[in-house]
């Protein structure tokens, strides 16, 4: 996994046919990482956390990256809105579809909840709001634990070409994120809900300017940091990141347990 | 005073045509008053287009809407803050620092391109938007047939290059001799999925590299997400990787010098040529099971031979197994009618005020001529309104041309001569130019100095050959390179 593109929302549609072709231009820009985002708000009643979607249900050939002879690379991501302290329980139980996710992340709505994920969640990203006015003001001491647990931050730049209002927004959250820290731990993703709304990785990283990021940060947040987060994912599925079981599909003889095996040290 | 514009011609690989999507909408600034609105206005535009270039199918490597660089990004050429010498990259070499002007012939300034943002009070991050990223144009003025002239080295020095094209005013017909170069520009050839340790075998040192200059440069593969590898002519074999091939592969190389925070590409350099890397020395072994048992590498490679001597072995018997594809560089034609031509002296280089235009403001018209960018100014247009700087004339008829390919320095060199005796018998043209643009993806630029992608990766250079042979060489790289040579 090099440090090539990667946009890692992408909203899940009920119809097939739109997420195709969203993959299809997100790949057609360059992208080679993309992640299909299930979002569970546990203000609606009712919410179940169903598995994620099969890749070979959704596709029978992944679409090829431009300037590049392989074929895009499709993980999921699960995202909890959050908005008290009781939907935290489902990410410590163990038996729930949660562990089939590749990438897990938090929308924390109030302060209090935005200080439990930075410092106890066990989760890659937390997503900050560019829809509407931050209903808290960032501090530096959850944010500081955030970064040295290696738990991203997700801005999303879709809303601020949608409407004036969401880009203000946007920037002005983005702007006070970055005054605490300061351009680290940043990923940038787009929740494109149609083709048209997504921008190529150059561009995304041209707007990280905007958003108060360097030159370097700014691509960072859209190559480095992203695989940085999926590294961080698969540490969940492994203990302490460094020992890997898996079952083999073998009945018959009873080796079910792999050797002991390595695993690269992600980046923290 | 119109706002300047750096138009940069596309190099990412061979095939890149540069277009200009006329789609762009205003937006409301909601954020930002005062001076920094006119940029951030551009940087909006350049950013949030709706672009439908995914549908036209003409776009360069992620960028959703224009190739070109035209807006936003401009660097403000004609306001320097500060005395440029105060900007002196580090890495250049002591006598640059003297100046070059007090040893021999060859005079020199050196442009950086930052602009300090003036004193407004705003915050860090708007205060970050006023300045453009780091990108160096070095000019130097000297005759072509002055003994120090040092114009054939910078060419040869510079590998990789992917565009040639020259600019003669007042030129209908192209002189036979022009002509023949231009055909005879040699062929290069792509070879697909060619194992890199193919490249270390003792076989293909001895045959090709001991015997001539070898070139060979991965295509399509990109300096900022991918692998790479570049086999220079001077034997030196540069792979560039990632951090996870790296780990994997076994082969001591150096942190690259534009990774950020974190380093996340190195970069291994192997002499092919070095007496320590004959066939049974530990070091051609290591290289040799690195490269084929512990990490194969597979490139489509672009490759290229330059011998003196006639030999019997070529590259095509040699990879023919490989599926070795010969291809000529494309050459396209053009006249260009009522050019306005900025006036030039070959002894101002900075220009003088209503006499004659300064190298910056002849640059910055090169890259609007050769994209076909109109000059007009009209009030009206959104998309540019770069106009020629004056003083100007109006040529009648000027020729351009362009060649793109895989094109050795040494062609190159023989064009610039061949330039230089357009002036043997008397033309109306006061001076030709001669642009030649690198690779975006290669991993050099100059030499072996370290080349990257930021965002544009342009390593370009053009010579201005006056009609008394004096030379302008003007060279420009962009935000991720060292300070050309």
């Amino acid at each position: 996994m090099a440090a090539a593109f990667a946009d890692l929302n992408v909203p899940g549609a009920p119809e097939r046919k739109s997420l195709q072709s969203l993959l299809e231009a997100a790949a057609h820009l360059g992208y080679s990482t993309v992640a299909i985002n299930h979002v569970i708000d546990f203000k609606e009643k009712k919410q179940e956390i169903v598995k994620p979607i099969s890749l070979s249900e959704l596709f029978p050939s992944l679409p090829i990256v431009q300037g590049k002879s392989k074929p895009i690379k499709i993980v999921t991501r699960l995202t909890l809105v959050v908005s008290d302290p009781s939907h935290c329980n489902v990410l410590r139980s163990t038996s729930t579809n949660i562990r089939l996710y590749d990438i897990i992340a938090v929308f924390p709505k109030t302060e209090k909840l935005f200080h439990v994920a930075c410092t106890n969640l066990d989760v890659d990203l937390i997503c900050i709001n560019v829809t509407e006015k931050l209903p808290f003001y960032f501090r530096r001491p959850p944010v500081n634990m955030a970064i040295d647990r290696g738990i991203y931050f997700e801005l999303l730049y879709t809303p601020a070409i949608k409407d004036s209002t969401m880009r203000r927004y946007t920037i002005s959250n983005a702007l006070s994120l970055m005054q605490i820290c300061k351009g680290k731990n940043i990923i940038i993703s787009s929740a494109a809900e149609r083709p048209l709304e997504l921008r190529g990785p150059y561009d995304v990283a041209n707007l990280g300017l905007l958003f108060g990021l360097s030159e370097s940060d700014a691509k960072a947040a859209i190559s480095t940091n992203c695989r940085a987060v999926l590294l961080h994912g698969e540490t969940r599925k492994t203990a302490f990141g460094v020992v890997y079981t898996k079952k083999t599909p073998r009945a018959s003889e009873e080796e079910g347990v792999l050797p002991v095996r390595k695993k690269a040290k992600t980046e923290v | 005073m119109p706002s300047p514009v750096w138009v940069t011609a596309p190099c990412h690989g061979i095939q890149a045509p540069p277009t200009l999507l006329p789609l762009f909408c205003p937006f409301f600034i909601p954020f930002c008053t005062g001076g920094g609105l006119s940029q951030l206005r551009q940087l909006l535009l350049r950013m949030l287009t709706p672009s439908l270039s995914n549908y036209t199918g003409s776009q360069s490597r992620g960028y959703t809407g224009n190739s070109c660089s035209e807006f936003g990004r401009a660097p403000e050429v004609t306001a320097l803050p500060r005395p440029p010498f105060l900007r002196l990259p580090a890495c250049l070499p002591p006598s640059f620092r003297r100046g070059r002007g007090a040893r021999g012939s060859p005079r020199c300034f050196l442009v950086g391109g930052c602009c300090a943002a003036r004193g407004l009070r705003m915050s860090v991050a708007l205060r970050r938007l006023r300045e453009t990223p780091r990108h160096l144009l070095v000019c130097e003025k000297s005759h072509v047939r002055h003994e120090r002239s040092r114009h054939a080295a910078h060419v040869r020095s510079h590998a990789y290059n992917c565009r040639v094209s020259f600019l003669i005013p007042e030129c209908g017909i192209l002189p036979e001799a022009l002509k023949r170069v231009i055909t005879d520009f040699g062929e290069y050839y792509l070879v697909k999925n060619l194992s890199l340790h193919e490249l270390v075998t003792h076989e293909f040192i001895n045959t090709f590299v001991k015997k001539g200059s070898c070139y060979a440069l991965t295509y399509n593969t990109k300096i900022d997400q991918d692998n790479a590898a570049a086999l220079l002519p001077t034997g030196k074999l540069i792979i560039s990787v990632d951090k996870d091939t790296y780990e994997e592969l076994g082969l001591q190389g150096r942190p690259s010098q534009y990774s950020g925070r974190k380093v996340m590409r190195y970069i291994v350099t192997i002499d092919l040529t070095d007496s320590a890397f004959d066939p049974d020395s530990k070091k051609h072994k290591r290289v040799l099971w690195a490269l084929k048992e512990k990490k194969p590498l597979e490139f489509d490679f672009l490759l290229s031979w330059h011998n003196t001597g006639a030999e019997g072995s070529t590259l095509v018997s040699y990879f023919s197994k490989n599926q070795i594809q010969a291809h000529q560089p494309k050459t396209t034609f053009s006249t260009l009618r009522n050019l306005q031509c900025p006036v030039l002296h070959s002894n101002e280089l900075q220009g003088k005020l209503e006499e004659s235009c300064s190298a910056q403001e002849l640059f910055e018209w090169l890259g609007a001529v050769c994209n076909k960018v109109g000059l007009d100014n009209k009030s009206f247009s959104f998309l540019s309104t770069y106009c020629c700087p004056q003083p100007s004339t109006v040529v009648e008829q000027a020729y351009l041309c362009t060649i793109t390919g895989f094109i050795l320095p040494e062609k190159i060199i023989q064009l610039l001569e061949q330039l230089c005796c357009y002036f043997d018998e008397p033309k109306l043209a006061q001076w030709v130019t001669l642009t030649v643009h690198g690779f975006a993806d290669s991993p050099v630029s100059w030499r072996e100095s370290e080349h990257g992608f930021q965002k544009g990766g342009e390593n370009l250079y053009n010579f201005v050959v006056f009609r008394s042979l004096d030379y302008w060489l003007q060279m420009a790289v962009g935000a991720n390179d060292d300070c050309p040579p």
